[in-house]
């Protein structure tokens, strides 16, 4: 099972400060909330595809993140075709066209984020934005580490899920067969045992953060650098942003 | 050195872990402190960090007490100790992150943590595996990254709590033979705790705890020569040991001292 979002590679979007990455993905996704039509989209489009390219990772393996997206369009398409006396079925469809394409292009923002940028780069560009949080004692450091704990251990939880699901069909439990609900009665011992490893797991690094002298204001290993390739991305943000004003 | 004065040490579940336990560990030393499951093995490894106070008596590092809350950080700057499970105690999401997690914590200066990490993955020949995410590399691996992680903090003592026994037989050797060298190289004293009598042979020093009390501090030698000491424990007895008394019954006597050095 392919959990890990990462990939380490030497693009020009990987290179950038995630500092960068967090700003131009969260400027991106608030334009395309905004945009109401398809002009500004397109636009907006355009940016998704040239920084795909620039990932230099294939548009099939990022587009593919967007299966798990089907169910939830089927299910709005539905909704949408519900008709009201305030429009028309041409408008709705427009309407629908609209957000799914909205949505679409969120996840795949999101996508290119996750794919270019490691965990650690991304929980150190989010305690960055955070820091201020510390003044008024919020524990950001502490809440960065569960950010990044729970990524750490994700693969670990999928791969003890699939051990414990191959050892309870190798003592005849089927969980292909029944309706949806048997099949969800016969998770629950999985889920149980899950959970009851989780709070072990916890409960030993808990000791074992504790035994390697985890506590506030460490040193980081990577300091973040905004270079000139930061600043530029940046200032084609603020070019886009006028584009967009215009446009709209 | 590490003092442990006749300390005892009860869970919340009335559980006695440890019974007057009196010990020390002089710098250098390569001990090995063995026990079957329960005997109190794992709980004297936290008692050594300060990870556990004991409910009576004093365990003393450098002169430091563990029960003084304000030395603790010190106390475990100078303890390295490592968990049985590696899964559980990686931390950083690729091998380098995790072997720095600790230095950043010791507020050490960020081009050194990057040297100190290099240098630590070449030591354990782990230097391809750099950016690899910890929970795809092999058990033996993952454990060689949890040592790493620890002794890259330059630990003076290094604990090793049951570090092997998720291991198979090649890497049990692979990991004994890596904190022998720490041993060797480093100067690092090590206690390494396990349940299998045949890896603790492999060390200078050998403690068994039974129900929470120290019932044998002996050497190898002293195993093999007198292999009746762990029969009358009711503890089990190493194949170098009965190869030696079924040679002796028929009257050949084994230089024990050279077995043992080829032995390790």
């Amino acid at each position: 099972m392919k959990v890990e979002q990462y990939i380490p590679i030497n693009s020009l979007i990987h290179s950038l400060d995630p500092r960068t990455k967090l700003i131009i993905t969260v400027f991106l996704i608030s334009l395309t909330l905004l945009s109401d039509n398809f002009t500004t989209l397109y636009l907006i489009v355009s940016i998704l595809v040239l920084m795909i390219i620039l990932t230099q990772i294939r548009f099939s393996y990022i587009f593919a993140q967007l299966l798990s997206l089907i169910w939830l369009l089927i299910f709005t398409f539905l909704i949408y075709l519900v008709p009201t006396q305030e429009y028309s079925l041409n408008q709705l469809l427009y309407l629908w066209t609209l957000f799914t394409s909205k949505l679409i292009v969120l996840v795949l923002f999101v996508s290119v984020l996750s794919l270019t940028t490691s965990p650690l780069d991304l929980s150190d560009g989010l305690e960055y934005f955070l820091s201020p949080l510390k003044k008024i004692r919020i524990p950001i450091q502490d809440i960065i580490l569960i950010i990044h704990l729970s990524l750490r251990f994700i693969p670990t939880l999928f791969q003890e899920l699939e051990r414990t699901i191959r050892a309870q069909s190798a003592r005849g439990v089927d969980f292909k067969k029944g309706n949806i609900l048997t099949r969800l009665k016969r998770l629950i011992p999985v889920m149980v045992l899950l959970f009851k490893n989780s709070f072990r797991r916890a409960d030993e690094l808990a000791l074992a953060l504790e035994s390697r002298g985890y506590h506030l204001n460490k040193t980081r290993t990577k300091k973040l650098r905004m270079t000139i390739k930061d600043y530029l991305f940046l200032l084609l943000m603020g070019i886009i942003l006028v584009i967009f004003h215009k446009v709209s | 050195m590490i003092k442990i004065e006749n300390i005892s040490y009860k869970y919340e579940s009335k559980i006695k872990a440890l019974e007057n336990v009196t010990l020390e560990i002089k710098e250098g030393d390569l001990i090995a402190i063995s026990g079957h499951q329960s005997a109190g093995k794992t709980t004297l490894a936290y008692h050594l960090n300060g990870l556990l106070i004991p409910n009576s008596g004093d365990v003393w590092i450098d002169k430091l007490n563990t029960k003084d809350k304000s030395k603790i950080y010190s106390i475990r700057q100078k303890v390295g100790l490592v968990f049985t499970n590696p899964e559980n105690q990686l931390i950083g999401t690729t091998v380098e992150e995790d072997i720095a997690f600790g230095l950043e914590n010791l507020k050490i200066k960020s081009s050194d943590i990057q040297t100190k990490v290099d240098k630590i993955l070449k030591f354990i020949n782990m230097e391809d595996y750099k950016k690899s995410s910890p929970h795809l590399l092999s058990a033996g691996q993952k454990q060689l990254v949890a040592i790493a992680g620890v002794v890259v903090l330059e630990p003076k003592y290094l604990i090793l709590d049951d570090v092997t026994s998720l291991l198979d037989s090649v890497n049990r050797r692979k990991i004994i033979e890596y904190v022998l060298e720490l041993n060797r190289t480093l100067g690092i004293t090590v206690v390494f705790i396990t349940h299998s009598i045949e890896d603790a042979m492999k060390f200078n020093r050998i403690i068994f705890l039974k129900q929470g009390k120290i019932v044998l501090d002996t050497t190898p030698t002293q195993i093999i020569n007198q292999p009746h000491l762990l029969q009358e424990l009711n503890l089990e007895i190493p194949v170098i040991a009965k190869v030696t008394t079924l040679f002796k019954e028929i009257g050949l006597q084994l230089p024990v001292e050279s077995i043992i050095e080829r032995f390790n």
